[in-house]
C-alpha cells in the first residue's frame, strides 16, 4: 500500500443576491453548498521535480514535472498577482488559476511533458505538486 | 436561471501526508497522519467569483436533492413537478455526454462524482478525457477560452452519476 497520500477537500457555495436583504443567499436554482473529499494514493518514489514551493512562471509554457511519466494528481497554488494558465495537452491553456487560488485535481494518466503553465503577461510564482 | 446577481464562493484544502512512519527497527501505522516529509506543508484557498446573473439555460446546473431538503414551503417541490427526480443529477455511461449545448464562454465549472465508478471529464468536446473524478470526489476550475458546450463527461466503466455547475 502506498505511503504517500494526498487528501483534498473542496467546497463550492453558489449564491444569489437578494435585494430585499441586500446580501447573498443560497442560489435559488441550486439551493445548497456543494462539496467533495478524496484521498489520492500517489507513488512513494517521485521525481525530484514532482513538487516545488517556489517556481517562477513566465509567458513561455514550462513543463513542471520533467520526469517523463504519467501523472495522476496535480495541485497548483498561484502565489503572485498575475493569472497562471494551465495546459494538460501541451498546447491549449484552458484552466485559469487566479492570485491565491489553488487548483487541485486527479488526472487521467496525463503525460508529464504535456502539463505546462504560463502567464499571459509578465511573471507569476507558484507552488505545485505534479505526482505520478 | 435568472437572478439579480450571482456569486460562487469556493475553497480548497490539500493535505499531503504519509501513512506509515518508519522507526529504526519497525514500521508503525499511526492513527494520526504525518505531513509528507518532502513537501512539508499543506495548501489551501478561499475566495469567490462573480458569474453572470442570467445563466444560459436550465442545464447550467444539475445537482442532487435530498428528501430532507424538501419541506411544504420549499421551492424544490416546484422542481419535482417541473422535472423528473432523476433529472436532478446526470446519469453517465461510457459514451461521452455533452453536459450543456450552449456555445457561450465558460467561466466557472464544478463537478462531483455521485456514483461508485470513476468519471472522466473532457474540456475539448470529448477528444481527450484528461480530468478524473473518483467516487465522492469533487473538482472545480476557472475556465479560459472555452465554451460551455466543450465540456463532456463519461463513466470509465459501467454507469455513474455526476453533479455539476457550468457558470458563464
Amino acid at each position: 500500500m502506498p505511503n504517500k497520500k494526498i487528501v483534498t477537500k473542496v467546497m463550492v457555495h453558489p449564491t444569489e443576491f437578494v435585494n430585499a436583504q441586500s446580501r447573498y443567499y443560497n442560489d435559488s436554482d441550486i439551493g445548497k453548498r456543494l462539496s467533495g473529499k478524496i484521498t489520492t494514493d500517489i507513488a512513494d518514489s517521485q521525481h525530484s521535480s514532482f513538487f516545488s514551493g517556489d517556481k517562477e512562471v513566465t509567458t513561455t509554457g514550462t513543463v513542471l514535472n520533467t520526469a517523463g511519466v504519467s501523472i495522476i494528481y496535480i495541485m497548483i497554488k498561484n502565489k503572485a498577482n498575475n493569472d497562471v494558465f494551465l495546459s494538460l495537452d501541451g498546447s491549449n491553456y484552458k484552466t485559469k488559476i487566479s492570485k491565491n487560488d489553488v487548483f487541485s485535481s486527479e488526472l487521467n494518466s496525463v503525460s508529464s511533458a504535456n502539463i505546462k503553465v504560463k502567464t499571459s503577461s509578465e511573471t507569476s510564482n507558484i507552488e505545485y505538486i505534479v505526482a505520478q | 436561471m435568472s437572478a439579480v446577481a450571482r456569486r460562487i464562493q469556493y475553497n480548497t484544502q490539500v493535505l499531503p501526508f504519509i501513512n506509515d512512519v518508519a522507526l529504526e527497527e519497525e514500521t508503525i501505522t499511526p492513527s494520526l497522519k504525518y505531513i509528507d516529509s518532502d513537501i512539508k506543508k499543506s495548501y489551501g484557498c478561499s475566495s469567490f467569483i462573480d458569474i453572470t446573473a442570467n445563466q444560459v439555460n436550465d442545464k447550467w446546473s444539475s445537482v442532487s436533492r435530498n428528501w430532507e431538503d424538501l419541506t411544504a414551503s420549499s421551492q424544490y417541490w416546484n422542481l419535482l413537478v417541473e422535472a423528473k427526480w432523476e433529472d436532478m443529477s446526470e446519469d453517465l455511461t461510457t459514451s461521452g455526454e455533452q453536459l450543456n449545448t450552449s456555445s457561450t464562454s465558460l467561466v466557472f465549472a464544478y463537478f462531483k462524482n455521485l456514483g461508485s465508478n470513476t468519471i472522466l471529464l473532457s474540456n475539448d468536446s470529448g477528444s481527450n478525457y484528461l480530468f478524473k473524478l473518483s467516487a465522492g470526489n469533487a473538482l472545480y476550475f476557472k475556465a479560459d477560452g472555452i465554451a460551455v458546450n466543450t465540456i463532456y463527461a463519461k463513466s470509465a466503466s459501467g454507469t455513474s452519476a455526476i453533479e455539476y455547475v457550468l457558470g458563464i
